[in-house]
């Protein structure tokens, strides 16, 4: 067993969204600033003052209480987007994730790779980390919560002595003793130390140390994806909505991105979810010709389908939620794609589905539609479109025996076709071809008795027209 | 030698000279001449064969341009502007696995018939944009993306203006998309930045008359006669018969229409009017019996 623990410093800080950086901002726990930005640490303000310390500093400054429930979700969502690194992946609330590396060493060759590769990961997510490893899970918490490499060097206040059931007034008596870090405290006999201080802290040293058995429990991955984003100020400007890297859709669909590759799946459609003050809400629903997994892909069609969306005036959180999901189904490109001009007559069927997408996004639903043939009949109902989406997935249903028969009898059948037929005068028709009779559905009782001819319009075009029971003239097609 | 003979050979020698040079220079491959409007233009930029040698002859790279905008002006709808594509678009949509996008067309592509003159119709892409800005969007994004082997368009008239034509074709050319317009006929006295524009007349059925109105490296031409209904298997010869039942049912019509207007006549017409439409169906069984 090796662990990996990541620490998250400025996690209550990173759970509201990045506003502008030069916004000084702090976040107060108990009326005390518990942490503060880069902008507020410039201007001077410290952990621990009070507010009205903070503001008489810097008169500009913005705050905000802890929100222990954003920071937990939060957490938690990053221990899912780090199921990657590791099968084994807990979370050591507040501020902490613990992976299991013994079984990905191999993968990633060494522990320094993995640490970077997980770091790297939360950087994208907009976290900051310190990742440290060692042989139980205790230590490699102490270690990051410290930043330290060495064991004996942790301060008893980082060490993580209150989780393990341990007191805070034990640490004072500890600094009464003159013990501060870790170190001397294990080198003390540890019999006289539980009848002090209890059997909680010998636990936690034996744990510590591996002398006892810690069992954590592995988290299980979450099958769904919803996210939210709580903006610090609300947004009035659509474009502020996506338009750089740092907007709230962009870092939404970037973790959806990394979810969906952890499980190496694909979205299909997505809901964004806009929440204004007073809880007006919009939904903006996407849709995916084939499952998706890059954030590029999700901005580009979501921003066509945002041009068009209604959504309330002061938007205040924005969320994402993962509505249909696949397995992913990566496509295989050959290495020197964009320099290979024998292929450009061939598009690839992941393009082909973007256009797709991008004509739904923009024109609504239903707009893009496919053309199938089905086995009717009635000339009117031999013909049926389809949702593009359904196109591109599966083939029309063949009727191999029953296609080159029927085919046969459509040699004579227009290109346009009138739906409704319209009616007409005999007298602008110049009959060329017929009669051929087609009764339809005398089975159902609705019995219509055409005789179709083909015939010159007036205007020159050759078209389709048939005459009923009632001695009624109607164009059903043009041959175009 | 005498010195004059001399000097004509040196001439000689020169005007041979002269020629060889000239010959050379009519060679160039960026020089183009009148009469060679086919074979040149073809080894430059080869089109998408039209199914139909009169007008491939006529055509910069014999035939539609792969990349680039079209545009056909129709005197009415439905006088054999899709038959005259049909060649094309059986090749295109049977040989390239990109879609064949149709925005806004004015009625119902008839898919049995599409098939059967051989084009795949999985590959057809219907489009109905709601305004005629989402139309030409729709058009421009087609054109652009490169997933389009052809893309062909009904927009709005009156809406349509050169620079939307300019911005079809630059569009067209990036995504190599053949990219058709479909105009009425009062759009041949405007100008367009199409490189290809033919107008449409109907002919006798089964024919398409056509004025090329321009071309790349051509001037106008007019009159061509083409052959659409042979090229779609879909020719339909004259009968007498036929004439004759036609003017049954004329005679039919406006006695009908009498009919309809003289209130004691009316109780005549349903026994009479059965008579004409199935004694002759009757003669000539075609009954399709599902």
């Amino acid at each position: 067993m090796f662990w990996l623990a990541l620490h998250f410093p400025r996690l209550p800080l990173e759970v509201c969204s990045p506003g502008d950086p030069q916004q000084a901002m702090v976040v107060l726990d108990e009326n005390r600033v518990f942490l503060c930005n880069l902008a507020a640490q410039a201007h001077g303000i410290e952990l621990g003052a009070t507010l009205a310390t903070a503001h008489s500093i810097h008169p500009g400054v913005k705050h905000k209480h802890r929100d222990l429930e954003a920071e937990s979700q939060r957490l938690h969502a990053l221990a899912d987007t780090l199921y990657r690194f590791s099968g084994h992946v807990s979370v050591q609330a507040p501020d902490c994730v613990l992976l299991e590396i013994g079984g990905s060493l191999k993968l990633f060759h060494s522990h320094q790779a993995l640490s970077e590769a997980a770091i790297d990961l939360c950087q994208t997510l907009g976290h900051q980390s310190i990742a440290r490893v060692a042989a139980t899970p205790w230590a490699a918490i102490a270690l990051a919560r410290s930043g330290r490499q060495q064991l004996e060097d942790v301060a008893l206040s980082e060490a993580g002595l209150e989780l393990a059931g341990v007191a805070d007034d034990v640490v004072e008596r500890f600094a009464n003793m003159g013990i501060y870090t870790l170190g001397p405290l294990l080198n003390l006999p540890s019999k006289s130390l539980g009848r002090r201080f209890g059997k909680a802290l010998l636990k936690y040293l034996a744990q510590l140390t591996g002398d006892l058995h810690d069992p954590r429990k592995a988290r299980t991955p979450s099958s769904a994806f919803d996210q939210t984003q709580h903006l610090l100020a609300p947004i009035c400007d659509k474009n502020d909505l996506h338009e750089h890297d740092a907007s709230p859709m962009a870092v939404l669909a970037r973790a959806l991105q990394q979810w969906l590759i952890t499980r190496q799946l694909g979205c299909e459609r997505l809901q964004w979810q806009f929440l204004s003050h007073n809880a007006e809400k919009a939904c903006l629903p996407v849709h995916f010709a084939k499952g998706k997994q890059s954030a590029a892909d999700f901005m580009r069609i979501s921003r066509l389908k945002l041009e068009q969306a209604a959504l309330p005036e002061e938007v205040l959180s924005v969320g994402l939620s993962a509505k249909r999901l696949q397995p992913w189904a990566g496509a295989s490109h050959g290495l020197f794609r964009s320099t290979d001009h024998a292929s450009h007559d061939d598009a690839s069927s992941s393009d082909l589905n973007e256009l797709i997408d991008e004509f739904n996004a923009r024109l609504g639903e239903g707009c893009c539609r496919g053309l199938r043939i089905t086995p009717q009949h009635a000339p009117e109902n031999t013909w049926q479109t389809l949702r593009a989406h359904h196109m591109s997935r599966k083939p029309a249903p063949r009727h191999a025996g029953f296609e080159a028969e029927f085919l046969q009898s459509l040699s004579k059948r227009p290109l346009w076709l009138f739906d409704p037929p319209r009616q007409v005068s005999v007298a602008e028709l110049n009959l060329l071809h017929g009669p051929e009779r087609i009764q339809t559905q005398w089975w159902q009782g609705s019995t219509a008795c055409r005789d179709y001819y083909i015939a010159q319009h007036r205007l020159g075009a050759e078209c389709w027209a048939f005459v009923d029971s009632e001695a009624q003239w109607y164009l059903h097609g043009y041959f175009g | 030698m005498d010195p004059k003979q001399a000097h004509t050979t040196l001439m000689h020698e020169k005007l041979t000279h002269k020629k060889l040079m000239h010959k050379k220079l009519l060679q160039h491959p960026n020089l183009w001449r009148a009469g060679q409007m086919g074979e040149r233009q073809a080894q430059s930029q080869a089109g998408i064969p039209t199914g139909f040698t009169l007008l491939d002859e006529q055509l910069p790279g014999a035939g539609w341009p792969n990349a680039g905008l079209a545009e056909l002006m129709l005197g009415s709808a439905g006088i054999g502007e899709l038959r005259l594509l049909v060649p094309a678009l059986h090749a295109m949509s049977q040989q390239q696995n990109r879609w064949v996008a149709w925005i806004n067309p004015p009625f119902v592509p008839y898919a049995p018939a599409l098939q059967a003159v051989g084009i795949d119709i999985s590959k057809i892409l219907l489009i109905h944009p709601r305004s005629h800005l989402d139309a030409l969007w729709a058009l421009e994004r087609a054109c652009r993306s490169g997933s389009c082997s052809s893309a062909l368009a009904w927009l709005d008239e009156k809406k349509l203006k050169l620079k939307d034509t300019q911005r079809l074709q630059v569009a067209a050319k990036q995504g190599r998309t053949f990219t058709c317009l479909f105009r009425p006929q009062s759009a041949c006295a405007h100008s367009s930045m199409a490189e290809l524009r033919l107008a449409l007349r109907a002919a006798t059925p089964g024919q398409v008359e056509l004025d090329i109105l321009k071309r790349r490296g051509g001037w106008p031409l007019h009159n061509l006669v083409l052959p659409v209904a042979e090229a779609t298997g879909t020719a339909h010869r004259e009968a007498e018969d036929i004439q004759q039942q036609l003017i049954l049912w004329r005679a039919f019509q406006t006695h009908s229409e009498i009919a309809h207007s003289d209130a004691s006549l009316t109780s005549d017409a349903p026994e009479r009017r059965p008579l004409l439409p199935f004694s002759r169906a009757t003669r000539t069984p075609r009954m399709h019996v599902h």
